[in-house]
């Protein structure tokens, strides 16, 4: 079964084998109370949430983490090239701006312009990501109207872990990476380092000119779990360079420079209140290469979550949440410096009755800029069998306008927030353990969004600016399924939506309204193979043309086998069928390529 | 107000607070659920492979082969009487090394799952040589009676499975000889408090276990049971 989707078809006492004791003195057996992990961006019972596992990561060999992303429903990608390239993700057919992108807990959208940068996370540096769909603005603010995917790195896991990575292929690709890790019952520590390189290939379709680009990550984190409380500090960044073709083609390039540090602290023995503080700093540098343009974002956070946890699965969670954020820009000569503060307050009220499950939020947020905001979440679950369950929500969100859209071209400070509301109704089948439906119907609105607007054209007297004035509504069904027999196992991801810009009656861009993926996985232990397959249909380039991409279907193939005891070979087909396809208008793809990874493992 | 300068204040004021809270908390929790130095009978409980609709069947006399590498464990006023050094031997003898309740240090969750592997799990050692007058059948049928009385009330808390929280409570109680259970205390934290609590919370949550009166033979007894939390990727 696909390990992404998991389920918490409740709670299993069992009694532990305690087999032959080393002596023949007394032991005991214990009681072994198991119950399934469950997510921990929202809950799965009320929500359709997909966790994605490190060994998922593993077997995708992917290059960033868009390119496993793209493979779970709800979700298409816009890529303006090959690796490093800048890239989109539309989640439930929302703006690429809408998806929250939270690392280790940590908002990593930039205060600047657009979408986080997800074609710079190496998938080498995480262990686990979930996919929250649905509006979450109640807990995490912000910019979670099509939902929020939350990035964890790597932890230590044993003792003492070693391994390494060792990768060429395609377009000269190369990579190499380390990562170290200890654990002991007081503290833990671990490092993760990791380069890649690639020549890449000719960003455009209309150039011939190969487009390259570098990233050295690094992710280190050390925790310590005193008899009270547990404290860890962390680190992540990015760094490197990525060429690419401007709009005359011209070749041209940008260094990025991204970072996520944080300190969380956590209360372990003040009994049924947990509390959490976590406070972050985040940046996000991109310097261009050939002029002294540059976009950057300082942002510090002191996020402050109760957890109460009362008996029979009630569980209330209220908090503080304080956002310092620094905007710079520097674009063709004009540019903007701000300072944005951000305070809100939320609290969440989760009850579990037996079959019944009751869940309410609310979140209000003062945001210095574009006034305050309260959002709600309610939603309802009710389980008809251990292996039926069944929810309903409804939610609004918000996304604030980010600096650009203020003080950068067409900026107006005077915006107010983009807004949705959502109602959804989800089912939860399960078949003993080897068979997993979730389905998801939902209706989104989304009001207020901010376009550039110039009545009088770009000629007339009157310059144009940016302003609340338009409207998208996003119906559809999402289907995930997994089937696992042994060795065997295999999963179906369908979308089928119709996202719609309800201003101008067109389907909004680069979102195809049907998406089918299929994954298909052997696993002998070290040995494994597996197929990867995307079909999705037609999808408009942009609000302002009438170009239209073809769908188009692409194929992965996976094949790793054990090299002596401490190492395997790794081998991936990318684009097996040599598809020539589009994620964006003139933009090259990857056309089929071999990359092979030998991998240590200690 | 708005400016970073406004924000680091911010900042360090309720991080200043915020470890305040966490301080007077700590303090004021720890003792309460700690077992004292009472000491403790060590109840043999044969190995058992069943999962818990099997449970009942670990009564049965035919399960007493798995005894054979055990001692019998020991009767209740005997072990009452023990020195109170035995205690503390207890808590220095746990597996994973010295997990006495003041330093209680979690293993990391994954790793304590491989410890806990079958053929790994090493044993209690046993404080006192054993002069029993209980059968072994007959605490094994306490036992088993018991758990089995305990582990269908137990939960799982929902914060501690989004947490990842994992941890391995000793709860100590004392079965009267009606089949009553009293004095049910923390033996040694999970390192949680909130698992610690639930633990607590299902065992004092069962009233008496019907069916052992005939087995403690009017005498009462204390008993120890460690209670494993673990999560399971489905």
């Amino acid at each position: 079964m696909s390990p992404c989707l998991r389920t918490l078809i409740g709670l299993s006492v069992i009694f532990l084998a305690s087999t032959i004791p080393a002596h023949a003195d007394t032991e005991q057996s214990p009681i072994v109370v198991t119950a399934s992990r469950v997510a921990q961006t929202a809950d799965e019972t009320l929500s359709f949430v997909t966790v994605i596992t490190r060994e998922e990561i593993e077997r995708s060999g992917a290059h960033d983490i868009a390119d496993i992303l793209r493979f779970h429903a709800g979700l298409d990608i816009g890529r303006n090239g090959g690796p490093g390239q800048q890239t989109s993700l539309f989640l439930r057919g929302t703006d690429s701006n809408h998806t929250l992108i939270l690392l280790d807990g940590v908002r990593i959208n930039p205060g600047t312009i657009g979408g986080a940068p997800l074609q710079i996370i190496n998938p080498e540096m995480i262990d686990r990501i979930e996919i929250v769909r649905g509006p979450n603005s109640t807990l995490y603010g912000s910019d979670a109207i099509g939902g929020v995917i939350q990035i964890f790195t790597r932890r230590a896991e044993k003792d003492h872990a070693v391994s390494a990575t060792l990768g060429h292929g395609a377009d000269s690709a190369k990579e190499a990476g380390v990562s170290l890790s200890h654990s002991s019952g007081i503290y833990s520590f671990g490092i993760d380092a990791n380069y890649q390189e690639t020549d890449g290939f000719p960003a455009r379709t209309a150039s011939g000119i190969d487009r390259g680009h570098d990233n050295a990550s690094a992710n280190a984190h050390i925790g310590i779990n005193t008899a009270t409380a547990d404290i860890e500090l962390s680190h992540w960044q990015a760094r490197g360079t990525t060429e690419y073709l401007d709009f005359f083609l011209t070749p041209v390039s940008q260094d990025f420079t991204n970072s996520v540090s944080a300190v969380t602290l956590r209360s372990t023995s003040t009994g049924n209140w947990v509390p959490t503080l976590k406070l972050s700093r985040m940046e996000d540098d991109i310097q261009q290469q050939e002029s002294p343009d540059f976009v950057r974002t300082r942002r510090n956070i002191l996020d402050w979550q109760n957890d109460f946890s009362f008996e029979g699965n009630h569980l209330l969670t209220a908090g503080l949440y304080l956002l310092r954020e620094k905007t710079d820009s520097l674009s063709f000569g004009s540019g903007f410096s701000e300072d944005t503060d951000v305070n809100a307050v939320f609290f969440q009220d989760q009850i579990d009755l037996a079959d019944h499950q009751l869940r309410v939020s609310t979140r209000y947020t003062d945001h210095e800029n574009s006034g305050s905001k309260t959002t709600w979440g309610i939603a309802y679950g009710y389980k008809f069998s251990s292996e039926l369950r069944l929810f309903a929500n409804a939610g609004t969100a918000f996304r604030a306008p980010d600096a650009t859209d203020r003080f950068g071209f067409g900026g107006n400070p005077a915006l107010s927030p983009e807004t949705s509301r959502n109602l959804e109704l989800g089912l939860q089948k399960n078949w003993g353990q080897q068979q997993k439906l979730r389905l998801a119907l939902f209706d989104n609105t989304i009001d207020d969004l901010i376009v550039f607007s110039d009545p009088d054209g770009f000629l007339g007297p009157e310059p144009g600016m940016n302003e609340n004035i338009e409207k998208a509504g996003i119906r559809g069904l999402e289907l995930g399924y997994s089937l696992s027999m042994g060795k065997y196992s295999g999963s179906i991801d369908a979308t089928w939506q119709d996202p719609e810009n309800e201003s101008t009656g067109k389907q909004l861009a680069r979102r195809a309204k049907r998406t089918i993926t299929t994954r298909i996985d052997y696993d002998a232990g070290r040995y494994q193979a597996g197929l990867e397959f995307i079909a999705t249909g037609k999808r408009r380039d942009s609000d302002f043309s009438n170009t239209v991409m073809g769908g188009y279907g692409l194929l992965n193939l996976h094949l790793q086998a054990p090299v002596g005891k401490h190492f395997s070979i790794d081998g991936k087909l990318e684009n097996a069928l040599d598809k020539q396809y589009e994620l964006a208008d003139g933009f090259a793809v990857q056309d089929r390529a071999v990359f092979i990874t030998l991998r240590y493992q200690d | 107000m708005h400016n970073m300068k406004s924000g680091m204040r911010y900042f360090l004021c309720a991080s200043v607070a915020i470890h305040a809270v966490f301080f007077i908390a700590a303090l004021d929790y720890m003792p309460d659920d700690v077992a004292g130095t009472t000491p403790t009978l060590y109840l043999h409980i044969p190995g058992t492979s069943e999962n818990y609709g099997a449970a009942t069947q670990l009564a049965d006399a035919t399960y007493s082969g798995h005894d054979k590498p055990h001692k019998p464990a020991y009767e209740s006023e005997q072990v009452l009487a023990r020195p109170q050094a035995a205690t503390t031997h207890r808590k220095t003898a746990v597996p994973g090394g010295a997990v006495s309740q003041k330093a209680s240090l979690r293993q990391p969750s994954r790793d304590k799952q491989e410890k806990n592997k079958p053929g790994d799990s090493p044993p209690r050692q046993a404080q006192a040589a054993p002069q029993t007058s209980t059968s072994t059948a007959a605490n094994t049928a306490i036992s088993n009676s018991v758990k089995k009385q305990i582990s269908a009330r137990f939960n799982y808390p929902l914060l501690a499975r989004k947490r990842g929280w994992e941890g391995d409570v000793v709860l100590e109680l004392r079965l009267e000889a009606d089949g009553r259970m009293s004095n049910v205390r923390i033996a040694e934290s999970s390192g949680y408090t909130l698992l610690d609590r639930a633990a607590l919370k299902s065992a004092r949550a069962v009233g008496a276990t019907p069916g052992i009166t005939q087995w403690l033979a009017g005498r009462h007894m204390d008993i120890l049971i460690p209670v494993y939390y673990r999560l399971v990727d489905s």
